[in-house]
């Protein structure tokens, strides 16, 4: 599945936001344009894609963003929006007017919901969410992002219920950014992030809601009883690192956000998303090849070796290197001292 | 063919600026009467008659010839009906005509005599072609061209002749694209205005002018040469120079003193238009001579003269030679007075071909050779490098802080990385203080926890000092003699060691993995695999070995990747093990046959007696003492084998050769007797 | 040269006036169309195509259910807005449509591209030649050499089939613009070379009747060869090497605006790719019996 940047503003500023360097270094009126979007479009079809992700900034805030998803549904595509649900009034009577009558396995938004009393929100802005939960909530399911280990679910359970929202919580991870200093979990704390949200186990099985892990679990430090509880919700439980191929508005594309400086290409390079992913297979060999994961027994680990497990998130391997001598292949070396300049 | 520029009448309706015709004084008559045109066409039939393979050429040519009008055409070709009834198959017409004058009632008569094209001649810089007195462009630019779309609507064709002047240089592409712009099916041909004198200095054109007027438009037409139109020089000088046709102007033949009869309005004969003007080669008059005789006329003696003088003289080692046979011998002596000297225009054409149609066509001309057509080829890609295994490492920087153990870069695969270990620990055993830090790097953590020389695994700091491992950037790899192992040694300042291996582990076994296993009384290992396909020899070879062991009921299993290809015949290990439990499994066989991979190392470490089958890399440099070695010969551009420093790159890419690779090579019977020699011995 | 064909008001008695023609109806409500074209097949005469030429932007614009077989060239000021036309695309793809908009409003070429990759037929009105010259070669080389398969954007696809660098291409008919194609009728039968020229009155006859042969009728014949004239006048297109595509026709728009000399030379180029890949493809054609 392939994420196109609809814009990189944002009327937000989440404390653990990965996309901050990112943002910050794009123009303020930098929206993608229908000329670039169709060129998207026609890439991914062309590749047999059927799903693409709308993100940005805040994909919501592109002035064209209604028309956008209209024309990604029609020319077939499934489309998922991630948006913090901070929607004026205006656009969110847009959404009501033009995509409520969209079947739902069509269209979703992903809405990113932080803990009201960890990450409060503004009055105005909380209510907007809610606005925009009344509206789209059976078309969205709530996602959080994991920046704490002292994190809690109890509030999104709440709003699933009262929302009519779909029953199925995105879980992310914060990554580290290349680059960018900033909080992430690191790996030695992902036992105890696993341990917390099994914690919650009740709820979710209570309520039927089914955690979706994003990018960067590793296996590893899921026991066996949390796996088992996971592959009783309907999909596959994956352990995988991206890539996510992230296309920006200018056409930049990248392995995923964290990543968003490392190898960034332009999609113009590319004839086909089956070269632009062998690119990336590359890129993941390389790091691969020196380090296969974020812990020292991902060497030798059947579980990665079989795939099963990527060994947690590349972006995790990469940051390891900033800190060190310049003593990997040169492909990596180079690509990091760029980034080592510009932190 | 017989050529005459036939010229019935020197009149013109126009003032070209640069015609001569216009310029000189005009000679009585100044229509060629009805009598001598007859006589002309029984001369044509006296010539043809003489020479039954011959055919005649008439150049209608003037002045402006359509001012003769339809009915004179009619005459030319009543006579010719009435003289030439024999030959009249072998008289070809064709026409030059400024086309302003041009009308239907021309349409029958010109196709009757088989013209089926005008010659003319074009330009729209203004004022320089132009009707009556005062040379009005306007009115020519309109009449000539409802001349041309009448001649287009009567279904001829036309070409046109641009003559390059002084006011053309500023604006070849212009001129270029106008002119294919507006014959975009027709022909076109550039010539450099010829003046003599003093007069009309403002329009000249030197050699060099008109070559660099030229140059400016090669490259375009070049790029796109399969749409335009014929275009001269250029078409010409393609088909003369790459495709092997010959096809030159009377200028460049060198036989025009075999051709051509210039034919004026009063009977009067020369060799062309210029000399007519010029008082040279005066053949006399048609009243009084056959053109066979015009023909053999001994002043022609001199024009070919050239074809035998020019090459030892003004010629000499021109490679043009064969397309230019010195030019125009009239251009010749109008600037040397001497036929017998090459056309001043040399400069035009071999300068043109030297400095813009080679460079562009055939950038690798050599002097004198035959010629290659070049395509056009796209800029050079920029082919990504085929990456091989990455053995070059970057210089280490500066050596390490005082008080900092040094960092083992480690580089190589796992069989290196056994050999790495085994060095190790002969350092230790020789300087138990000796400690090293290891760059954490995929693969060699498991295999190197714990060693005794191995103080830390992990990242190093900015600043610190490594040694790297790459013995193919060692000075010694080139030595004669190398051994790999102990170029390591050397790395670590060991003198010439045993080649031991070393694990920092005990080697245990797993017998609830052993219990699966179907043994038999003897039992034989064997791998395919490696980290390059160049080291694999073929699945068939391999099926046909297994075959012949199972046959003597040996016991053959296959270890490897999970994504090896499986050996039919054999008990399958793929992906089941990882290195560490291969080595422990090594021990329990009888032997083991592989070609140059970490199996040849961990069945060294194991004291497992080996086969080992060798190709693109030397056993002499890798192989262990105590080992069979089977070294097939490179029967390729790499009789060394190709796998080394210089040729990292070609690590990842399959053999060329295919079931030809070397290690296909190596005799089926002589692997088997090696392995069966081994599981022989007591 | 085959008899043009008639664009003209759908008025009964002046269809009547001719029969056996082939006719292009002008109408400026989609709701005049279904009558227009009857109007036509009433007369005797053979419906060409309905022309809408609507003020109203394409979003705005409802096709009945009776124009499903009705050839339609539908002419917009402007497209207008997504989320507007999204609910109504299934429908316009079931009509014999093609719908032209003016490409001298850069919103209007996202338009075209957007309503060709969803199957819709385009026409890009090029005006008199003032307009982004950059933008419109982004958009002909998306028409023309895009993979991904998406309806005909003309004038760019017609151009690129057609090109042959040793002759001239005519396409003014892609906008009923080509005397040899198309002849222009008042509400009173006037004959005008062109609907600019209809509109500024610049009659040429006042019937049909008058034209007798058009190939020999004067005006047309001279319209025909009025090409000839940047020859003679040596006007700086005549030394385009974009003019046998062109042919002149943007040499209103010039000196100020010169971008033209480099789209059709672009465009000449895409045309040649475009014809190469459909030999191309043809050659890997597999055999035929």
């Amino acid at each position: 599945m392939a994420n196109i940047l609809l814009t990189t503003q944002c009327n937000r500023s989440c404390p653990y936001c990965f996309a901050q360097r990112e943002m910050s270094g794009s123009p303020r009126d930098n929206l993608l344009s229908w000329e670039n979007l169709i060129y998207i479009a026609d890439f991914l079809k062309a590749s047999g894609e059927r799903q693409v992700s709308l993100l940005g900034g805040e994909p919501t805030l592109h002035p064209e963003c209604v028309d956008i998803i209209l024309y990604l549904l029609e020319r077939g595509f499934d489309v998922t929006v991630f948006t913090n649900g901070i929607l004026s009034a205006a656009r969110l009577e847009e959404f009501r007017r033009h995509l409520t009558d969209i079947p739902i396995e069509r269209l979703t938004f992903t809405c990113n919901l932080n803990d009201p009393v960890q990450t409060p929100a503004s009055h105005q802005e909380a209510r907007k969410i809610q606005r925009f939960l009344f509206v789209m909530g059976p078309w969205t399911m709530p996602g959080f992002n994991i920046y704490r280990l002292d994190f809690t679910l109890d509030f999104l359970f709440d709003l699933i219920n009262r929302f009519g929202m779909k029953r199925h919580l995105r879980l992310g991870v914060c990554h580290p950014v290349l680059g960018q200093r900033s909080g992430f979990i690191g790996p030695r704390d992902m036992g105890q992030v696993v341990e917390r949200l099994y914690s919650y186990r009740r709820q979710f099985d209570a309520l039927r809601v089914k955690p979706g892990l994003d990018c960067g679990f590793p296996l590893c430090q899921m026991p066996d009883e949390v796996l088992g509880w996971l592959h009783r919700f309907p999909g596959p439980v994956q352990f995988g690192c991206g890539p996510a191929v992230d296309i920006s508005p200018d056409m930049s594309v990248y392995y995923c956000f964290p990543l968003a400086r490392y190898k960034r290409k332009s999609l113009f390079e590319f004839d086909s998303l089956g070269q632009l992913e062998d690119h990336f297979q590359l890129l993941r060999h390389e790091i691969k090849a020196e380090l296969p994961g974020i812990y020292d027994e991902c060497d030798g680990c059947p579980h990665l070796e079989n795939r099963v497990c990527e060994g947690g998130g590349l972006c995790h391997v990469l940051n390891r290197f900033m800190d060190e001598a310049p003593i990997r292949i040169p492909e990596i070396e180079n690509e990091l001292a760029q980034n080592r300049l510009s932190s | 063919m017989a050529t005459v520029i036939f010229k019935p009448t020197e009149a013109c309706n126009a003032r070209c600026i640069y015609c001569d015709v216009v310029q000189k004084k005009p000679r009585a008559p100044v229509t060629m009467p009805l009598e001598t045109l007859e006589l002309f066409f029984s001369r044509i039939n006296e010539f043809l008659r003489e020479k039954p393979g011959e055919e005649m050429e008439v150049i209608w040519h003037g002045g402006e010839p359509l001012l003769l009008g339809p009915d004179y055409f009619y005459q030319a070709f009543h006579f010719q009906e009435k003289h030439c009834a024999q030959t009249g198959s072998r008289i070809r017409h064709s026409i030059q005509s400024n086309l302003t004058l041009f009308s239907r009632e021309f349409t029958d008569v010109m196709k009757k005599l088989g013209i089926t094209s005008f010659g003319t001649s074009y330009d729209p810089i203004e004022n320089l072609r132009g009707l009556g007195r005062k040379r009005d462009s306007q009115a020519y630019n309109r009449r000539f061209m409802e001349g041309i779309r009448l001649v287009e609507e009567e279904g001829f064709g036309w070409g046109i002749i641009y003559v390059v002047t002084k006011l053309s240089l500023a604006k070849p592409l212009e001129i270029f694209r106008f002119l294919s712009n507006f014959s975009p099916s027709g022909a076109f041909m550039f010539n450099p205005v010829l003046l003599y004198g003093r007069e009309l200095e403002h329009l000249k054109v030197t050699p060099e002018e008109y070559a660099d007027f030229l140059g400016a438009i090669f490259p375009v037409w070049w790029r796109h040469r399969n749409e335009f139109p014929q275009v001269e020089p250029f078409s010409s000088l393609v088909g003369n120079l790459l495709e092997d046709s010959r096809s030159l102007m009377c200028c460049d033949s060198g036989a025009c003193a075999h051709h051509h009869i210039n034919l004026l309005a009063d009977g009067s004969m020369s060799q062309c238009g210029r000399s007519a003007d010029w008082g040279l080669l005066d053949y006399g008059s048609i009243f009084d001579k056959s053109f066979s005789e015009v023909l053999a006329d001994p002043q022609r003696d001199v024009l070919l003269e050239r074809n035998t003088i020019l090459p030892e003289t003004k010629c000499k080692g021109c490679r043009f030679w064969d397309i230019c046979h010195g030019g125009c011998p009239l251009d010749a002596w109008s600037a040397s007075r001497s036929f017998l000297h090459k056309s001043e225009w040399c400069y035009a054409k071999k300068g043109f071909i030297e400095k813009y149609f080679e460079p562009l066509v055939n950038p690798c001309a050599i002097a004198g050779e035959g010629w290659m057509a070049k395509e056009d080829s796209p800029p050079p890609s920029a082919q990504p490098r085929k990456k091989g295994r990455t053995r070059k490492s970057k210089p280490a920087p500066e050596k390490e802080e005082s008080g900092d153990l040094p960092w083992i870069n480690p580089i190589g695969g796992l069989g290196d990385t056994l050999m790495i270990s085994g060095v190790l620990k002969q350092v230790v055993e020789k300087d138990p203080t000796r400690r090293f830090n290891l760059v954490a790097r995929t693969k060699y953590r498991p295999m190197l926890e714990g060693h005794p020389a191995i103080a830390h695994i992990g990242h190093p700091p900015p600043g610190a000092g490594f040694i790297s491992t790459n013995y193919w950037d060692h000075m010694d790899y080139r030595s004669p003699g190398r051994r790999a192992f102990q170029i390591l040694a050397r790395i670590f300042g060991l003198k010439p060691v045993e080649e031991r291996l070393y694990v920092p582990w005990e080697l245990e076994d797993d017998p609830a993995f052993l219990e699966l296993f179907p043994w038999k009384s003897r039992n034989v290992l064997i791998c395919q695999s490696s980290d390059s396909p160049r080291k694999q020899m073929g699945i068939e070879k391999w099926e046909a070995l297994v075959e012949m062991l199972a046959g003597d009921q040996v016991g053959v299993f296959q270890a490897g990747k999970m994504q090896d290809r499986y050996i039919r015949g054999a008990y399958s290990l793929l992906g089941l093990t990882t290195p560490r439990q291969l080595i422990n499994l090594v021990r329990h066989f009888d032997a083991v046959v592989t070609s140059d991979n970490f199996i040849m190392h961990a069945a060294h470490l194991c004291g497992t007696p080996a086969v080992v089958l060798w190709g693109p890399t030397d056993h002499r440099v890798y192989g262990y003492s105590g080992q069979i070695h089977l070294q097939s010969q490179a029967d390729c551009e790499y009789p060394g084998g190709c796998l080394g420093p210089e040729n990292g790159h070609l690590y990842q890419i399959i053999c060329p050769q295919g079931p030809a690779h070397c290690l296909n090579t190596l005799p089926l019977a002589t692997i088997y007797r090696a392995v069966m020699g081994l599981l022989e011995k007591p | 040269m085959s008899w043009p064909r008639i664009v003209c008001p759908p008025n009964r008695s002046l269809l009547r006036s001719f029969t056996e023609r082939t006719v292009a109806v002008r109408v400026a409500h989609p709701h005049q169309a279904a009558q227009a074209a009857a109007r036509v097949w009433e007369s005797g005469n053979h419906l060409f195509c309905v022309i809408i030429d609507s003020s109203f932007s394409l979003d705005k614009i409802e096709l009945g259910e009776d124009l499903k077989h009705v050839p339609l060239a539908v002419m917009a000021p402007s497209w207008g807005k997504f989320r507007h036309l999204a609910r109504r695309l299934e429908r316009l793809r079931d009509f014999n449509l093609r719908i032209y908009l003016p490409g001298d409003v850069l919103e209007n070429l996202a338009g075209l591209r957007i309503l060709s990759s969803l199957g819709i037929h385009t026409c890009a009105v090029l005006g008199n030649g003032r307009m982004d010259w950059d933008a419109l070669t982004d958009l002909m080389t998306y028409a023309v050499l895009e993979l991904a398969p998406h309806a005909s954007m003309e004038p760019f696809s017609f151009i690129a089939s057609r090109h042959d660098p040793f002759s001239y291409l005519e396409w003014g008919a892609l906008y009923f613009d080509d005397p040899k194609s198309f002849l222009h009728l008042d509400a009173k039968g006037r004959v005008a070379l062109s609907a600019a020229e209809l509109r500024n009155k610049q009659f040429i006859a006042s019937s049909l009747k008058e034209i007798g042969e058009p190939a020999e009728f004067p005006a047309i014949r001279d319209r025909l060869q009025s090409w000839r004239q940047f020859f003679v006048d040596n006007h700086p297109c005549a030394s385009c090497g974009g003019w046998k595509i062109c042919l002149g026709r943007f040499a209103v728009a010039l000196p100020e605006n010169q971008g033209c000399a480099g789209f059709f030379l672009e465009l000449m180029d895409v045309a040649r790719q475009y014809q190469a890949r459909k030999v191309q493809a043809e050659e890997l054609r597999i055999w035929q019996p």
